[in-house]
């Protein structure tokens, strides 16, 4: 690790959302795993980007679909025919 | 008509238009069944996170799968039915129920769009956020820092990271620019970011200056 002061912080923040969303030019993605390797800023950042999308996944509460949703789309459909 | 052409699939409009098919009974059974349904939980959960109404949520899906099926000959098989459906579901909710939206912080919409469209280089957000800190907080937290964001970040937010659409399939369900997915996406999520921040300092997570 050698500098904790990024002078292209914001503009890597940018390359890590995309290669987290899967956006981004091997190219990019090769430059970025390198920067990381010397940028501990920049590593910081991407783990904590990284670990935000894993809370969005796994904390929220998904919503059970109503029992009846399914089943009065279908008779309302019935209805169109 | 501007339900013909919010129902139009994912792909160029004029050639989709072209190429309006003839699905039969079954067929139509089959793509709706097949298709369409399996996607109800994620389209119950947009929902429900676009209204934070239960009802509204039920009502959103309802009225999202009825006009699926009632446009179904403009879906054209082996494209993506999944965001084809979200498409539908987001301009009924903005047609019809962003007016009468219960959100608890009600946002100026023209504000929001100038916020966008601004040339600003965003400030540098500088937290002190830390991965530790995350890892310490429960749902409810993230929920609602999730739900503190203005309807339009929370939903390129909602569409990326739990619902994994591409950019590209982003730009087709909200009708914008791919750059401009990119650019709401990453205010988007600094405004998370700076959201979960102010959690972790509430929490007592604040040792990001003694830290090794």
């Amino acid at each position: 690790m050698q500098n904790t002061n990024c002078p292209e912080v914001e503009k890597c923040l940018e390359l890590i959302h995309l290669v987290l969303d899967n956006e981004a030019p091997a190219e990019q993605e090769n430059y970025l795993t390198e920067h990381l390797e010397m940028c501990m800023q920049c590593l910081e950042n991407f783990n904590i980007e990284k670990e935000i999308r894993t809370a969005l996944k796994t904390r929220l509460e998904n919503k059970k679909v109503p029992l009846d949703l399914i089943n009065t789309i279908k008779v309302k459909i019935a209805e169109i025919d | 008509m501007e339900e013909d052409q919010e129902l139009r699939s994912g792909e160029e409009n004029e050639e989709s238009l072209a190429k309006n098919n003839n699905y039969s009974s079954a067929e139509k059974d089959r793509l709706f069944n097949n298709e369409f349904l399996p996607h109800i939980t994620s389209m119950y959960n947009f929902a429900y996170r676009l209204s934070f109404d239960e009802d509204d949520a039920k009502d959103l899906v309802q009225e999202t799968y009825l006009k699926a099926y009632r446009f179904i000959n403009s879906f054209q098989q082996g494209t993506n039915a999944k965001a084809w459906l979200f498409r539908i579901l987001k301009n009924s909710f903005i047609n019809e129920f962003r007016k009468r939206s219960k959100e608890p912080t009600k946002v100026d919409y023209q504000e929001v769009e100038t916020y966008y469209n601004s040339d600003e280089v965003d400030e540098t957000i500088t937290t002190d956020l830390r991965v530790d800190s995350l890892q310490h907080m429960i749902g409810d937290e993230v929920t609602t820092a999730l739900n503190s964001l203005a309807v339009d970040f929370r939903t390129v937010i909602i569409l990326c990271d739990l619902e994994d659409f591409t950019y590209e399939e982003m730009a087709k369900i909200l009708d914008i620019p791919i750059g401009t997915i990119r650019s709401r996406l990453h205010r988007a999520r600094n405004l998370l970011k700076e959201r979960l921040n102010k959690y972790a300092l509430s929490m007592g997570y604040k040792d990001q200056n003694n830290k090794p």
